[in-house]
């Protein structure tokens, strides 16, 4: 079997690796990240509910779009994913 | 704009087997999906096909049809939603085909997953049966450590075998609380019933826990595994007698609280603590007609099919002129069902450019029913007499 | 014995009149077809706006009305949701300037603390309004509210009263003898009372007929847009200029058959509630793609960082109109013991209290605060025929 290709990508100003085509969601799981954003209103984390871009609720900003559906979208070389989780550092607002 | 012969939505079983039949006899097709590959919900499905003694690799059957669908010119558009459909015109979410102008459109949609809102279902590590299928079987991802299920169905059992296979500790499967939301799922006796039924007998898991009971003594198996109040198939146990109430974790799922139940789906008041990371919850499917909605077609409910649906005939042509449909979204059924239902509905369409005869839309019509047959699961027990409603209200709606 | 009256609609106009008249100490029975507030209360905008009324009877009324909102939360012990961060009408050239500016006397003059304010001023209460708006209204007194929580308060705070329901239940006809109205037919079976309200809205004209009595309500149709969830996009209630300047300049409705102008509120959960458009198209409730993208850009002409959001969906509300764009209240003539309180268009939310207010004093006392004239439905009878 061919060698997969590494992906490296930043998610909240973290550098993430993951496979080439594998969706921005699922290279957070692989790297333990579960939390993507927070709800607007309580402040309670979300992550992956759905997996099949029904529910919106694994949504980030890519490369400066927001509402971006992670669970739905391929990662790419050199992509910024962002969100509004609290605590993190983001480069783009 | 855009225009070709028929715009496919959804390329998943029904639209991909849709669009090789359409495209063989030379129709100009495009196909539109929201995700970024084809396959729908087949990517995620990976079982043991017993009747047929081999492995139903959803993701290979994907890429075969989607392999041949390219070859045969059909286009593909990924990333894209569609966001309205009117006089044959189809808008897209896409920055650069923004309409499509088709003469037949096909709404190959397919299915979501229900709501199961138990209390601290919106936490981080709270995911649908369809996700954990997905992200286990297709993108190779352990969505946790120790996990559970909330519902017990087909697809429930079907998925967590699948994660167990994975290494993913599954602690098992147990049944969401008796509330008046959810009541028709919570009664052990009726759960257990629906299960039984539900699964074609000779593959069904239940008939082959430690091989001791014998097809035929049905109601006398079902009151003895009732007995238990823990059952296992290949090693996952599943608590027909206990529900899960409440998932606790302040920002991620730490633990769920467990009450035993009742025969009857009553819920007794102790309560345990079940420690876990990730919850799977299984509230059956719903048919996907918002689509359908935004196009006028006529809605009606018939729960046998899983909801409501868009009344169409028995060739899948909907009350709007030009729109058919075919998958899930005429009704809850399996991938070899849905892939039958693209046939013909392919082939509906065909009989508008006088490229069939009526005797490929029969024989297409008949090959339906001998996919529900083969089917390895049955989501819906009272499928047949669903779709022998939805033949009536036609009629009615034709003399109305 | 204790005075029995049949309220039929439990919208947001049914159910307050049921509210106000159970606190009157009447035996209430609130009769709905559907459910609380699913009609055309359910499918609104949540603005509470004074300064997009009329200077007159309506406006007058409303000022009352909003005085009544400001204790309800208390009064009804419920989060309706009620924020009283004011309005704003956006302007956008020199042209919708001047035309404002003369109503913003009009509106002063009646009591209402309205002013025109500066672009930049605009953008300091609204930082993502779009740098080309030349200038805007501002009213402090305008506030929002979430109507659907507001009918479910107005109807349990009835029901503790001792109000009886019955949803689900159509009347099918009013039941008259001798002149007078003393009950309802229903799908749930007969019901009688002292009297009955009308306050089903645009379904009104069905059940007067069966009197054969006309009032000139007519379904106005409204579409509105509904955003994903999103953090603070704008602090206060927001009418596009060019719709009402229109309508105050009397412009022929065929320059604008599908009445395609702006106005946006955020819901409490984060959701943008984008409107609209008010067309005659009877019941139907489709919605096409030209009104959605037509309301989509006017909205992102005024909030630039709207260009990536997401809609999730739209909805359709029927707004009773009526030819002079005033609410019928009052007694039904020609009929006893019938009243009407309906024909509100797109004014339901913010009259709501006081309709309901007024309709339980002329109810039970014959006599009414404020002048119910130019609201009776005799208004109509000379220019229409039957």
């Amino acid at each position: 079997m061919a060698k997969q290709k590494e992906i490296h990508f930043i998610f909240n100003g973290k550098e993430i690796k993951g496979i080439e085509g594998q969706p921005i969601a699922a290279a957070l799981f692989n790297n333990g990240i579960r939390a993507i954003r927070q709800c607007e209103v309580t402040g309670e984390q979300r992550g992956v509910y759905c997996g099949i871009g029904h529910c919106f609720e694994c949504r980030a900003t890519v490369n400066g779009i927001p509402g971006i559906r992670t669970c739905l979208t391929l990662i790419e070389e050199n992509m910024i994913v962002t969100s509004n989780l609290a605590g993190v550092q983001n480069d783009e607002v | 704009m855009m225009k070709c012969d028929v715009v496919i939505i959804g390329a998943g079983p029904a639209g991909l087997t849709a669009s090789i039949e359409l495209a063989l006899k030379g129709l100009q097709v495009v196909i539109v999906d929201e995700n970024y590959r084809s396959g729908g919900r087949l990517l995620g499905q990976l079982y043991e096909d017993r009747r047929k003694k081999r492995v139903w690799a959803g993701k290979i059957i994907a890429k075969d049809l989607a392999d041949k669908a390219k070859a045969l010119s059909v286009k593909f558009l990924f990333d894209t939603s569609v966001w309205k459909i009117e006089d044959k015109k189809v808008f897209l979410s896409n920055e650069v085909v923004k309409v499509i102008e088709a003469k037949a459109i096909l709404l190959a949609t397919g299915a979501i997953e229900k709501a199961l809102p138990i209390p601290g279902w919106q936490k981080v590590g709270v995911v649908t049966v369809g996700a954990a299928q997905t992200f286990t079987n297709l993108h190779n991802v352990k969505i946790g450590q120790n996990v559970i299920f909330v519902g017990i169905d087909p697809l429930s059992i079907s998925v967590a075998i699948e994660m167990k296979h994975a290494g993913v500790n599954v602690k098992g499967l147990f049944l969401p609380p008796t509330t008046n939301l959810l009541n028709q799922k919570c009664n052990p006796k009726e759960v257990l019933e629906s299960v039984a039924s539900a699964a074609g007998m000779a593959t069904n898991p239940i008939y082959r826990l430690g091989g001791k009971f014998v097809h035929g003594a049905y109601t006398k198996l079902l009151l003895h595994l009732l007995k238990y109040k823990q059952l296992k198939i290949n090693g996952i146990p599943i608590y027909f007698r206990k529900a899960v109430t409440q998932i606790n974790g302040r920002a991620e799922v730490q633990s769920v609280n467990v009450r035993s139940l009742k025969i009857d789906g009553e819920v007794t008041e102790v309560e345990k603590t079940l420690h876990v990371d990730t919850v799977c919850l299984s509230g059956g499917l719903l048919p996907l007609i918002d689509l359908s909605q935004l196009a006028n077609c006529v809605i009606i409910d018939i729960p046998e099919l899983g909801g409501f649906v868009p009344l169409h005939n028995e060739h899948l042509k909907t009350t709007v002129e030009g729109i058919y449909v075919a998958g899930n979204i005429t009704g809850i059924e399996g991938a070899q069902v849905a892939m039958a239902q693209g046939k013909l509905a392919a082939r509906s369409i065909l009989r508008e450019f006088n490229l069939s005869s009526e005797n490929e839309i029969s024989v297409a019509f008949n090959e339906i029913e001998k996919a529900r047959i083969l089917s390895p699961i049955t989501f819906l027990p009272e499928i047949r007499k669903g779709r022998q409603i939805m033949r009536d209200k036609w009629e009615e709606y034709l003399k109305r | 014995m204790k005075q029995k009256v049949i309220v039929i609609g439990a919208g947001i106009i049914g159910t307050s009149v049921a509210y106000y008249l159970s606190k009157k100490d009447v035996n209430v029975v609130l009769i709905d077809a559907k459910d609380i507030a699913a009609g055309t209360s359910g499918a609104c905008d949540k603005a509470i706006m004074l300064q997009s009324k009329k200077s007159g009877p309506t406006l007058a009324m409303a000022m009352k009305s909003a005085e009544l909102y400001k204790n309800l939360e208390e009064e009804l012990g419920e989060d309706l949701e009620y924020e009283n961060g004011g309005g704003m009408i956006l302007i956008n050239n020199e042209e919708e300037l001047k035309v404002l500016y003369e109503h913003v006397q009009k509106q002063r003059e009646a009591g209402l603390k309205v002013t025109i304010i500066t672009g930049d001023e605009a953008r300091k209460i609204n930082p993502n309004l779009s740098p080309k708006i030349l200038a805007a209204t501002w009213c402090e007194q305008d506030a929002e509210v979430n109507p659907l929580k507001t009918a479910f308060a107005y109807a349990k705070a009835a029901s503790k009263a001792n109000m009886t329901m019955h949803l689900n239940c159509k009347v099918t006809n009013l039941i008259e003898v001798n002149g007078r109205v003393i009950g309802v037919n229903t799908t749930q079976g007969e019901i009688y009372g002292d009297c009955v309200v009308l306050c089903c809205g645009v379904w009104v004209t069905s059940l007067l007929s069966s009197l054969h009595l006309e009032v000139p309500i007519m379904p106005r149709k409204g579409v509105i847009l509904v955003t994903e969830k999103l953090p603070k996009i704008i602090n206060c209630n927001i009418l596009g200029g060019s719709y009402i300047v229109s309508k105050l300049q009397k412009e022929p409705p065929e320059k604008n058959p599908l009445g395609i102008g702006l106005s946006m509120g955020q819901t409490k959960s984060g959701n943008l509630l984008i409107g609209g458009s008010r067309e005659f198209a009877g019941f139907d409730s489709s919605v096409n793609s030209f009104i959605l993208t037509e309301i989509a850009k006017k909205a992102i002409a005024a909030f630039p960082c709207l260009q990536h959001v997401n809609l999730i969906r739209s909805f359709v509300g029927f707004r009773p109109f009526t030819p002079d764009n005033l609410p019928v209240i009052g007694e039904v003539p020609t009929v006893s013991g019938l009243y009407i309180a309906a024909g509100h268009e797109g004014d339901g939310v913010a009259l709501a209290p006081i309709t309901g207010q007024m309709i339980a004093e002329i109810v039970t006392d014959q006599t009414t605060e404020m002048d119910l004239t130019p609201f009776h439905m005799s208004r109509f009878f000379e220019s229409f025929t039957y």
